[in-house]
């Protein structure tokens, strides 16, 4: 018993040096967790009648994955502007971000 | 990942003393094994796992999960800890300890998957869930003994998972959805990681860098594997994986299901709402469950959005790589980091990961074909899954809520996924928006 009170005390002591960023996150936390074990028992979307799932975590994870994801697409008719604007696009992020942490 | 990786001097005998070398070898025998197998017909080197979906029609009950497949599960206990025994042989470990405690660390991680991949649960809660909550449930409980010590490997399995995963990174992929695919996929995605970067490090002041990064790269690419890449490329703490994945786990199940109802409930046009979803929910499954409850067109566009994102963790894990050595662990006051010293600190297995994707996308797909490589595919997905479980057990086992405790940091990883996902939900629509509404360019014809 006095154990028990021990840690109330603690916790108390605990809960008071917090500030209330952590309160407010702590607080939004256990809503999120709340909802979500919600959602998962309910099933809303009656979502457990489909094959796939939060589980898959990469596309060949996903049960039929040859189908799902290789079905019709557009494709590109230019595939030397598709390629040229994909590396350009990341090599101007890579520079800013480089450039931003050089600047801190 | 109990220990930050540290820079050392490249010698040749590292190819067979590093376990960075080990996860490449590894990756790449468990490829071409596979690939042999497959071209010549004579075996299928495959990985078996409990019957997915068990509890419901052709396996309802607990044990049927594993009907017909104990051989199966004898002969991948064997071969894994087989190949694994060799590495840790040549790099000086204790194989005979290692003998005890791998089938142990098998079993616990076959019980996880077994719960995985219940009827109901598949669909929300995978197996990284069950691994890290089955290990850390051990370690925090009954504490993890000694003798099953020498089989937790966090950083070897997850390196030669990681190799794995890069055949399964085709860059053909990339082309799917033309150029709408391109502008909502990889237009946002960077845009994303740098905002949250800025967020963590500048405005939350987070301790853990290697967090900042994990979470944002789960949140904008595409959650537990862009989480496992970031958090190797950048050298991360286990601790730091863990809350990523936990997080993204959480979400995943909220999005997934919210974001249908949300779309339908506006209106919103079936092609947006897709590429919306295939922007932002983190698991690919969970984007193509999302989609399918929109509708035809909308699975088809959030598959499509969703697989480009796949493609590009082999991009950002190598930029998270080259970043982390060149501007994070770089001393402030010192010169600028010479291409030897890049070298030296470089993940190697990366370059394992990125040579896989690159071989499959430029060698085996054009010249093989595309139903050929995805067959390979399904049969290498096995392993790297296996492998990718034995970490996530290790890392549950090697964990204690105390030292996680204090990496809470007053919920600040909690609140930069909040406004990081937040920002990218925003920003994702507002392309999406402008890409298909038909406002600039025309809307996509697709056929399903």
């Amino acid at each position: 018993m006095k154990d028990i009170c021990k840690q109330k005390k603690s916790l108390r002591h605990y809960w008071k040096n917090y500030d209330w960023f952590a309160k407010f996150n702590l607080g939004l936390f256990v809503v999120i967790l709340v909802v979500t074990i919600y959602l998962i028992i309910r099933d809303p979307g009656n979502l457990s009648n489909q094959p796939y799932g939060a589980g898959d975590y990469y596309y060949t994870d996903v049960e039929g994955f040859e189908k799902v994801f290789f079905g019709k697409g557009l494709g590109t008719n230019y595939p030397i502007l598709f390629f040229s604007l994909f590396i350009s696009w990341g090599l101007i992020c890579w520079y800013f971000l480089k450039w931003i942490e050089k600047k801190k | 990942m109990s220990d930050r990786v540290t820079a050392s001097k490249f010698q040749w005998s590292d190819l067979v003393k590093k376990e960075d070398w080990w996860a490449i070898w590894l990756g790449f025998f468990i490829i071409i094994a596979t690939l042999i197998g497959k071209l010549s017909g004579a075996y299928t080197l495959k990985a078996a796992k409990p019957h997915k979906g068990w509890g419901t029609g052709d396996y309802p009950t607990l044990f049927s999960a594993y009907s017909g497949i104990l051989p199966k599960l004898l002969f991948l206990l064997v071969f894994l800890g087989v190949i694994f025994a060799i590495g840790i042989k040549v790099m000086g470990g204790n194989v005979p300890k290692f003998a005890r405690a791998f089938p142990v660390l098998f079993i616990l991680t076959t019980i996880a998957y077994t719960f995985a991949n219940h009827y109901i649960i598949k669909n929300y809660l995978g197996y990284a869930f069950w691994c890290l909550g089955i290990g850390l449930l051990i370690s925090n409980t009954i504490k993890t003994p000694e003798w099953l010590k020498p089989a937790i490997k966090t950083e070897y399995y997850i390196k030669t998972g990681l190799v794995l995963l890069g055949a399964e990174i085709l860059f053909s992929n990339i082309v799917k959805f033309g150029m709408y695919g391109l502008g909502i996929a990889w237009g946002v995605t960077p845009i994303v990681v740098i905002f949250m970067w800025l967020f963590g490090t500048r405005v939350l002041k987070m301790v853990s860098k290697p967090m900042v990064m994990i979470i944002a790269t789960a949140t904008s690419v595409c959650g537990v594997s862009a989480a496992i890449a970031a958090a190797a490329a950048c050298k991360a703490k286990k601790e730091d994986l863990t809350f990523a994945i936990g997080l993204t786990l959480i979400f995943t199940v909220l999005m997934m299901v919210t974001m249908p109802i949300f779309v339908k409930a506006v209106g919103m046009d079936e092609m947006i709402g897709g590429a919306w979803m295939g922007g932002t929910i983190d698991a690919t499954g969970a984007v193509v469950l999302a989609g399918e409850v929109l509708g035809p067109i909308g699975a088809q566009v959030a598959a499509m959005v969703k697989m480009i994102q796949n493609v590009l963790i082999g991009v950002i894990a190598f930029a998270i790589a080259v970043f982390w050595v060149t501007r994070v662990e770089r001393d402030k006051d010192g010169p600028a980091v010479s291409a030897s010293e890049i070298w030296h600190r470089f993940p190697k297995f990366i370059l394992g990961f990125l040579a896989a994707s690159v071989v499959f996308s430029f060698l085996v797909e054009p010249s093989l074909g595309t139903d050929v490589t995805k067959s390979i595919l399904s049969l290498t997905k096995g392993f790297r899954g296996w492998c990718f479980a034995l970490a996530f057990m290790s890392i549950g086992l090697e964990s204690n809520f105390k030292e996680m405790a204090q990496l809470v940091q007053g919920g600040k990883p909690l609140m930069l996924y909040i406004v990081g996902q937040s920002f990218n939900l925003a920003l994702t629509l507002l392309v999406a928006w402008l890409l298909l509404s038909g406002i600039i360019f025309p809307v996509p014809q697709l056929t399903v």
